[in-house]
């Protein structure tokens, strides 16, 4: 499938901290990509070397299958995890001047913040200082910052944390419609649940290098486990001794059972005949598939380690 | 290619510069500072002129006074610019309580005698004194028989021309003048504008907008704009208090004011930029370093201390403006913008050396604004305590 963004092998070091190491991963235009790792990983650094805020060590940036220039990257926008706009400067005024700066005419910076402002549901506060406005109003300005130059790559540090849930969905659904217009959307997030629900595709980072990326359902079903997932009419214990599989939770009637993949559902069916009041027979959720890559906990990933960079 | 790349990045520090000149020329602060200026400049130079330099001498009379006395006291005042009124008073004690009650500023006694309050002034000693000259000069005449006519060709003042010869070694006292003015100007204006600098870059890094600069310019481009815009903003103030003070000076028709001549006026401008850029590329970078304003303040202490020492450096050029530690001075970037304009106001400096002293002064600007550059990028996205210059300056860490 068509590739707009590629890392190749990029490398970072900090004096004697690598930041990142041989990270290598793609973003595809269209899509919602998200971007997970625990807190250090190298996710906002890896970001800024896209944006040119870092220079790498080593690797490459490319961009449409060259290495990545300044032209280009006037074509990137970008939310940075520390939000930052200046507080005394009237909200409208700061969209035309960043919009400038993203190569805009000054009509076409002010047509354009007049647009995601209205869009935004900041119609009415356009005149209002920076500072006059909630913590959710400003951060919806920071994002119109990093749309309103119609960018074709998106790239958003952290866009959910800190909003509230309805906050959390408009955001969402801007993110698709934004994607769904083409362009390709690059954002980090510690909410797995989220990121699952929203992306098409995903990258898992940990230390420095990438241990999972490409299409979420792609890397789901290449798990080499399944799980299952039963609430039974009275005990349940009994299903702690099913061979093969391993409990990792059990609460109350219901169970979640780790099971290979190469095992037989329907053997496991048959034999909880009759007391299943709702069962779910599934790959590994992105959480799961997080703590396994970034943990090392029991599931194996190696069948995926071909999407894997 | 690479020269739509130039264009684009001179378009992106205009308007960078232009935010600044709209947020800060903009500015309450800065409408009601340039007021507060204009006026302290125009009073400065109004005060001083209304409570009299062209004053009106009090003299008291008393006792025999010599005919012809009160005539020639006005003569002599007026020839030295001053306006002089006589009181007659019957009685020395009448006179004395004048000259206590401040009625008068000095009593005549019997044309011979002066009687102050509590000091005597050197002006209007030596106009009695030639009066009274003028007086006994007439009245020798008369005894002797010489007449009127004879008496005037005697009386024919020396004409005495005066004019300055240039600093050999002193300057004339105009200039000089001149000169302190220009530097102290120049010291405020230099610390002010190039403080606002420090602030604004330290700010921004603070608010967390330089990321998002960055995302979109070269380091050096959002300092080139910081620093063209402040800049433009001081200038524009600077020039409305130097407007306002040439037409307070006008309007007033003040003979004694020194009269500064077009070249200091644009040599102190050129080196006002140059002094302001300099310093503000070095605000700027160390400011970069830091992530808080107080930290910021000590990260330029040594910087400030350099300013300090052209002030020095100036003090050391009144006397000796040939020494070679004043042309060392003078070619010390951190140092030449204050020194030279000193020099060149107090016409110390050989022209071919003003030009040079700028084209040095101007190089180290420009090498500067390059390590700046790379300190900026570098630094704005590191927070906490002060980053070692040394790590910034290292390629690899950009």
């Amino acid at each position: 499938m068509f590739v707009v963004l590629e890392l190749r092998d990029v490398s970072k070091r900090y004096g004697d901290v690598s930041a990142l190491s041989g990270c290598t991963f793609q973003v595809r235009p269209g899509r919602l990509t998200g971007f997970v790792g625990p807190n250090g990983a190298g996710k906002t650094t890896a970001m800024r070397a896209i944006l040119g805020l870092v220079t790498q060590d080593a690797g490459t940036v490319s961009w449409r299958g060259h290495p990545v220039s300044a032209a280009d990257r006037r074509r990137f926008g970008y939310m940075p995890e520390e939000r930052g706009l200046y507080p005394k400067m009237r909200v409208v005024d700061q969209l035309v001047f960043l919009g400038r700066l993203s190569g805009l005419s000054s009509a076409a910076a002010a047509r354009e913040a007049d647009r995601w402002l209205d869009a935004l549901g900041l119609g009415e506060r356009k005149a209002s200082r920076l500072d006059d406005l909630s913590h959710g109003n400003q951060q919806r300005v920071q994002l119109a910052a990093a749309l309103v130059h119609a960018p074709e790559l998106l790239v958003l540090d952290e866009p959910f944390s800190g909003l509230d849930p309805l906050a959390m969905d408009s955001m969402s659904a801007l993110l698709t419609d934004i994607a769904g217009a083409g362009a390709a959307v690059l954002f980090s997030s510690h909410q797995l649940d989220v990121v699952e629900h929203l992306c098409e595709d995903v990258v898992v980072i940990n230390a420095g290098h990438v241990v999972l990326s490409g299409d979420l359902d792609k890397i789901r079903d290449a798990a080499t486990d399944r799980y299952l997932e039963v609430t039974v009419t009275g005990d349940p214990d009994r299903l702690l001794h099913l061979t093969d599989a391993t409990v990792v939770a059990h609460d109350g009637d219901g169970i979640r059972l780790r099971v290979p993949r190469t095992g037989d559902p329907v053997g496991l069916l048959d034999r909880l005949r009759g007391d299943v009041v709702r069962l779910a027979y599934e790959p590994p959720t992105l959480s799961e598939l997080f703590r396994a890559a970034v943990a090392g906990e029991a599931v194996s990933v190696s069948e995926v380690s071909g999407v894997a960079g | 290619m690479w020269r739509a790349e130039l264009r684009e990045g001179w378009r992106r520090i205009w308007i960078v510069a232009l935010r600044e000149i709209r947020e800060r020329g903009g500015s309450r602060a800065y409408r009601i500072s340039t007021v507060l200026a204009v006026l302290l400049v125009v009073a400065v130079i109004l005060i001083p002129s209304l409570t009299g330099e062209s004053k009106t001498y009090h003299v008291g009379l008393t006792g025999t006074v010599p005919a012809g006395t009160v005539a020639a006291l006005d003569v002599q005042a007026n020839a030295v610019g001053h306006q002089l009124e006589t009181t007659r008073y019957a009685t020395l004690d009448q006179g004395e309580r004048a000259v206590r009650d401040k009625k008068i500023d000095v009593l005549l006694v019997d044309g011979s005698r002066l009687d102050w309050r509590t000091r005597s002034d050197s002006t209007l000693t030596a106009v009695i004194a030639n009066a009274l000259q003028a007086v006994h000069i007439r009245q020798q005449a008369d005894r002797l028989g010489i007449p009127t006519d004879q008496l005037a060709q005697l009386l024919v003042p020396v004409t005495l021309t005066s004019r300055t010869i240039g600093a050999a070694h002193t300057a004339d006292k105009d200039a000089n003048t001149v000169g302190f003015i220009a530097v102290g100007l120049l010291y405020v204006a230099i610390s002010f504008y190039a403080g606002f600098v420090l602030t604004g870059v330290v700010q921004e890094k603070a608010n967390r907008v330089a990321e998002v600069l960055l995302a979109r310019m070269p380091a050096r481009q959002v300092l080139a704009g910081k620093v063209v815009g402040i800049g433009a903003v001081g200038l524009g103030q600077f020039a409305l208090i130097a407007i306002a003070a040439g037409v307070t000076v006008q309007l007033m028709n003040h003979a004694d004011a020194p009269s500064i001549p077009a070249d200091v006026l644009g040599w102190t401008l050129i080196w006002f930029i140059l002094g302001y850029l300099f310093y503000s590329v070095v605000y700027a970078a160390l400011g970069a370093t830091t992530s808080r304003i107080e930290d910021a303040q000590s990260a330029i202490a040594p910087i400030t201390g350099l300013m300090l020492l052209s002030y020095l450096g100036v003090i050391y050029a009144e006397e000796n403006p040939d020494a070679a530690l004043t042309v060392v001075l003078s070619y010390f970037p951190p140092t030449a913008p204050i020194v030279m304009t000193y020099r060149v106001a107090v016409h110390a400096a050989p022209g071919w050396q003003i030009i040079t002293t700028a084209l040095v002064t101007a190089l180290a600007i420009w090498a500067l604004m390059r390590a700046a550059g790379r300190i900026y990028s570098g630094a704005l996205l590191r927070f906490g305590g002060r980053i070692p210059l040394r790590d910034l300056l290292r390629p690899s860490t950009t």
